[in-house]
């Protein structure tokens, strides 16, 4: 084992970044706003409509990731017309189960927000949707900080899990170098790229817990 | 109803469930007077002024603000004529509420800027000004929580002086603050007094009642049971309950 050797592992591994990287990014952007949103309508709407987002969240906490990827890939098409690509399948299940503990996270910082700040805005005239959005939300955000910190760092290893969808992302790549070359020194690299990644989201989110103490 | 006051209460009645907490609640609020609020704890004073601006909703009675009813006999108006109507107040908490993650400079603009769509640069100047009035002009870039409580309290009422109100209601503004403290906030409500805000402070402060009330509200659990000038309440009190409060003070 030498060094070139290792060095070519880390430059083959990076064809998978696409997946790993892509995979985190579009998860990111679409089931933080969507847990935003299910957050409130799940502390603010009828019981009803409470009590089936308490299913949801429920299906998507109480199965595994990669049962649900299971079900998208090759499960959907057998009860619905709709056969995704492998890809598709792992975004649609990796938005839908991180909305469902984003949701979960945004509610328990919407509960952290005392009362006395919805009655000073009330008293001070500012609207329902301008309370929400100029007081309640800029404080929920800074006290989920940490537990979204720590989805964000799940997330990026979660990733990995799409291996079952035999897509090529960095994980699957070393373990197809590792039974090619009988040497399991990909892993290893393989884990340099997931340290990278958690360490630069640490430092990321250590300045955002700065930039908005208050 | 009295038409020429500017904060009239009829009959206003409250329950939490099956406790009775306000009943029958009469009162009149004349522009530039202020009214101190005293009694022992849990009559339901803080309620009664929360009920004015309309933070908890009456179960019956009437309220008339600035010759508008807020509620009438037990009816509300529509959500946003309430709005409309409770703007002419301001409230002062007990424990400040300012909003954490502000500067104190955004405490004091944000409403005027956002609610009230002024101009930021002139929100800026008034803020100036109030904060020189409460005595923080050099604290605008300071977080709340940087703040000590009387500090803290000033700058709450000069958030809600921010947005021009006719009238100021305190729920116990210096309970949560040590007697050093207190002198602070009250020197500033003392203020506000003469240059006649009409105000109605919740309080537990006697000497403030005293002195710079125009008026003091006794609450019991029957009610208002006194309605009068600081000085026949605090000095000649003819109701047995009176009497025991003001004397239990007296010992102190």
């Amino acid at each position: 084992m030498n060094l070139s050797y290792l060095v070519s592992i880390f430059g083959q591994l990076s064809d998978g970044l696409k997946f790993t990287v892509g995979l985190f990014f579009i998860t990111i952007i679409f089931s933080v706003p969507l847990g935003l949103i299910l957050s409130f309508v799940r502390v603010g709407s009828p019981k009803i409509i409470q009590r089936i987002l308490g299913g949801y969240i429920w299906l998507m906490r109480g199965t595994p990731l990669i049962l649900q990827l299971y079900f998208f890939y090759y499960g959907l098409s057998l009860v619905t017309t709709i056969q995704l690509g492998r890809f598709n399948a792992a975004i649609v299940a990796f938005i839908l189960n991180y909305a469902a503990y984003f949701c979960e996270i945004f509610r328990g910082g919407l509960l952290g927000v005392s009362k006395g700040q919805y009655e000073a805005a009330k008293v001070l005239g500012f609207s329902t949707l301008q309370t929400n959005v100029r007081i309640v939300i800029p404080q929920m955000l800074r006290i989920t900080l940490p537990s979204v910190a720590n989805e964000f760092i799940t997330l990026v290893k979660d990733t990995s899990l799409i291996t079952v969808l035999a897509i090529d992302e960095i994980l699957n790549l070393a373990k197809k170098i590792v039974n090619s070359d009988v040497n399991i020194s990909a892993y290893a690299v393989v884990a340099v790229y997931y340290l990278i990644a958690t360490f630069l989201l640490t430092k990321l989110f250590e300045y955002l817990e700065k930039k908005f103490a208050f | 109803m009295d038409k020429g006051a500017v904060i009239s209460v009829r009959g206003l009645c409250k329950s939490f469930g099956k406790t009775k907490v306000l009943n029958n609640i009469n009162f009149d609020v004349y522009k530039g007077e202020t009214i101190a609020i005293i009694g022992p704890s849990g009559v339901g004073k803080s309620t009664m002024l929360r009920c004015l601006i309309n933070l908890e909703k009456a179960d019956a009675g009437s309220i008339l603000i600035d010759g508008k009813h807020l509620v009438k006999d037990g009816r509300y108006e529509k959500e946003k004529t309430c709005r409309k109507i409770c703007s002419k107040m301001g409230m002062v908490f007990q424990s400040f509420h300012l909003f954490p993650h502000l500067t104190v400079l955004d405490n004091l603009i944000y409403a005027p800027k956002y609610v009230n769509k002024e101009d930021e640069a002139s929100a800026k100047e008034r803020a100036d000004e109030i904060l020189r009035k409460v005595g923080l002009a050099d604290r605008k870039d300071t977080m709340p929580s940087q703040l000590s409580g009387g500090q803290q309290q000033r700058i709450a009422i000069a958030r809600a002086l921010m947005m021009n109100p006719e009238i100021l209601l305190f729920d116990e503004p210096t309970s949560s603050l040590d007697p050093l403290l207190k002198n602070e906030v009250l020197s500033v409500m003392r203020q506000l007094a003469e240059e006649k805000m009409t105000m109605l402070v919740v309080t537990h402060e006697m000497g403030f009642a005293k002195e710079v009330a125009d008026r003091v509200l006794f609450v019991s659990e029957e009610g208002i049971i006194a309605d009068d000038l600081p000085e026949k309440i605090f000095n000649l009190p003819s109701n047995p309950i009176i009497k025991e409060f003001i004397c239990s003070i007296k010992a102190v």
